[in-house]
């Protein structure tokens, strides 16, 4: 394990957000609610060896893994369903991945605690051969997001890019839905 | 991109106001520098010395190899003498630190006129939005470099990223951008194109021109010139239906809009940043030479074609590299007949550098060969052109930056 993958490990697991609230063009943003008190956000590393790692966490679970990224206009209206997907269905587990990086995470916190997302598990990539990250995930993604995997609980996956209907989103639950 | 600034608003398919005049100037002006520059693909950019992975390089008309390297806060140029065995002691752009925000898609730019100014761009964090390009200038060889200054002028808080420069007739330097400003909506995509004109008097551009709306958020702009000097941008569109496909502007001369014609026909229906923006080229007998990346209903992969009648038809899509390896973010070249597609592959473990050739105009073409490989991250490689030949410029993190000859 390199230095900066360790430095990572070790050090930068816990980042609590510090959130500002509804500053000036907030207004734009696709959270309606700002005025609320925003959670504070656990940001995990993602390095090599942390897909595996989420896959076994999950183990026998069906999940979701979306990856989004705060430079991903279309990934927030991923992240506004997602959020209502959260609120009906708590029982079925989200994890979201920012394809940024670690000098991100201020910026990463802010949106989930508008986006109402800050207490699913989150992780950000935190090694800069994001390629190989990437990779680890799956071989054929050329890094387009959003980008989704829905998992049943025998962890069979479907790979969709692009942002989902909520049609979408209700069938591929159902599938991996016990 | 940046989602949490500014969205003001381009809606569906608004026709763009125009650049006429930049162009009068651009085309029919100063006749300071009077040989015009060959329309080479200026951006090239690559590697890092001091930390930044996604380097900027590019020919001055004396050989000489400028290169602009971005590390967390500050961007360098250095130049060198030996086709990039060594390099200058870098000087510092921008004394005063920044948040500096290169990415793979969002690169420095640095290119040299004929006169020899050498200018800069990069992407930062701005004073009221999180994303801003900024410029700079040096018109005494590179010692001093003016104070960067915002481009697109100060009044607006729209983001603005992913700038092309290319260098025009006369001294002039054009500049492409994405610009956020005429978007009011987040929900609504795309962003408009805004240009200007650098000049060593002006290196932040004096007046500002768009020149199209709705375009793809997280794909770089291409562009070359044209024989007649004029620049020809290729670059990601959201086509009704939500289809990402390529489009060709051709600007134009006294005030007329830009051309837009539709490029590629890939329906590629989807909403998402594909991060995989286009290259472009134009040959000595204008023939263009497009390079793109798709994952559309009608194929998928990396593709060639080109166009004899600057874009109203286009060559059926010729892919290449390998399917199975990512082929990702080609850059393309032309001098004449002679045609070079250069690209990256990866295949789990290492970057493979590869390039292919045509002598014919893009008709038929050489097998792919891999020039160089790197065993960790690589940036995007990017064809530049002398009288020494042809090179690509690539930068991995391992490795270094490496100019690699052709011939």
């Amino acid at each position: 394990m390199s230095r900066k993958t360790l430095f990572a490990r070790l050090v930068l697991i816990v980042l609590v957000a510090v959130v500002r609230i509804a500053q000036a063009g907030d207004e734009r943003l696709p959270a309606e609610k700002t005025e609320v008190t925003v959670p504070s956000t656990t940001l995990q590393a993602f390095v090599s060896g942390s897909y595996p790692q989420i896959l076994a966490s999950h183990a026998g679970q069906p999940f979701i893994l979306a990856v989004w990224s705060v430079n991903c206009p279309s990934c927030m209206k991923d992240m506004a369903l997602l959020h209502q997907i959260h609120q009906e269905k708590p029982e079925l587990k989200i994890v979201l991945l920012a394809a940024d990086d670690l000098s991100a995470s201020e910026e990463i916190q802010q949106i989930l605690g508008k986006i109402h997302l800050a207490d699913v598990e989150n992780w950000v990539f935190a090694e800069e051969d994001t390629q190989k990250l990437r990779y680890e995930m799956d071989p054929k993604w050329y890094g387009e997001i959003p980008r989704t995997y829905f998992f049943d609980a025998a962890h069979q996956r479907e790979g969709v890019s692009g942002v989902l209907s909520e049609a979408d989103y209700q069938n591929r639950i159902k599938k991996i839905l016990p | 991109m940046a989602m949490n600034a500014g969205y003001s608003s381009s809606v569906a398919l608004r026709r763009p106001s125009w650049m006429g005049w930049l162009f009068l100037i651009g085309a029919f002006g100063l006749l300071s520098c009077a040989q015009s520059t060959q329309p080479v693909d200026s951006d090239a950019s690559r590697v890092h010395v001091h930390g930044g992975l996604q380097v900027a390089a590019a020919f001055g008309p004396d050989g000489k190899l400028w290169r602009a390297t971005p590390d967390k806060q500050h961007i360098y140029v250095d130049y060198s003498t030996d086709q990039g065995k060594t390099f200058s002691a870098p000087v510092v752009i921008n004394p005063e630190s920044q948040r500096i925000k290169v990415s793979g898609e969002n690169h420095p730019g640095i290119t040299v006129d004929c006169a020899g100014n050498v200018y800069v761009i990069y992407p930062a964090e701005g004073e009221k939005q999180p994303a801003m390009l900024y410029s700079s200038v040096s018109a005494d060889g590179g010692l001093h470099f003016t104070s960067p200054a915002p481009v697109g002028g100060k009044e607006e808080e729209a983001n603005r990223y992913q700038a092309k420069l290319i260098p025009g007739e006369a001294g002039r330097v054009y500049a492409f951008w994405h610009d956020e400003r005429d978007r009011s909506d987040w929900r609504l995509p795309g962003n408009a194109i805004y240009s200007t004109v650098l000049a060593a008097k002006s290196p932040s551009g004096e007046m500002v021109s768009k020149v199209a709306d709705t375009l793809c958020e997280c794909c770089r702009i291409a562009a070359a010139l044209d024989n007649k000097q004029r620049p020809v941008l290729l670059a990601r569109f959201i086509y009704p239906g939500s289809i990402r496909d390529h489009g060709l502007i051709l600007l134009q001369e006294d005030g007329k809009p830009p051309l837009l014609r539709r490029a590629t026909v890939d329906q590629w229906k989807i909403e998402a940043c594909p991060e995989h923006g286009p290259a472009l080229a134009v040959g000595a007998d204008n023939r263009f030479h497009l390079a793109w990346f798709t994952q559309g209903g009608v194929r998928q992969g990396v593709f060639y074609a080109y166009s004899i009648d600057q874009g109203e038809h286009v060559s059926d899509p010729l892919p290449f590299g390998n399917a199975e390896r990512l082929p990702s973010h080609p850059d393309i070249m032309a001098q004449g007949q002679h045609v070079v597609l250069a690209w990256t592959e990866y295949d789990g473990v290492k970057t493979q550098l590869q390039v292919m050739e045509s002598g014919d105009g893009g008709q038929s073409w050489s097998a792919a060969r891999a020039v160089a490989e790197a065993r960790n991250e690589a940036d995007y490689p990017f064809l530049l052109s002398h009288q020494q030949g042809i090179f690509v410029s690539w930068n991995s993190k391992t490795e270094g930056y490496r100019l690699i000859p052709l011939h």
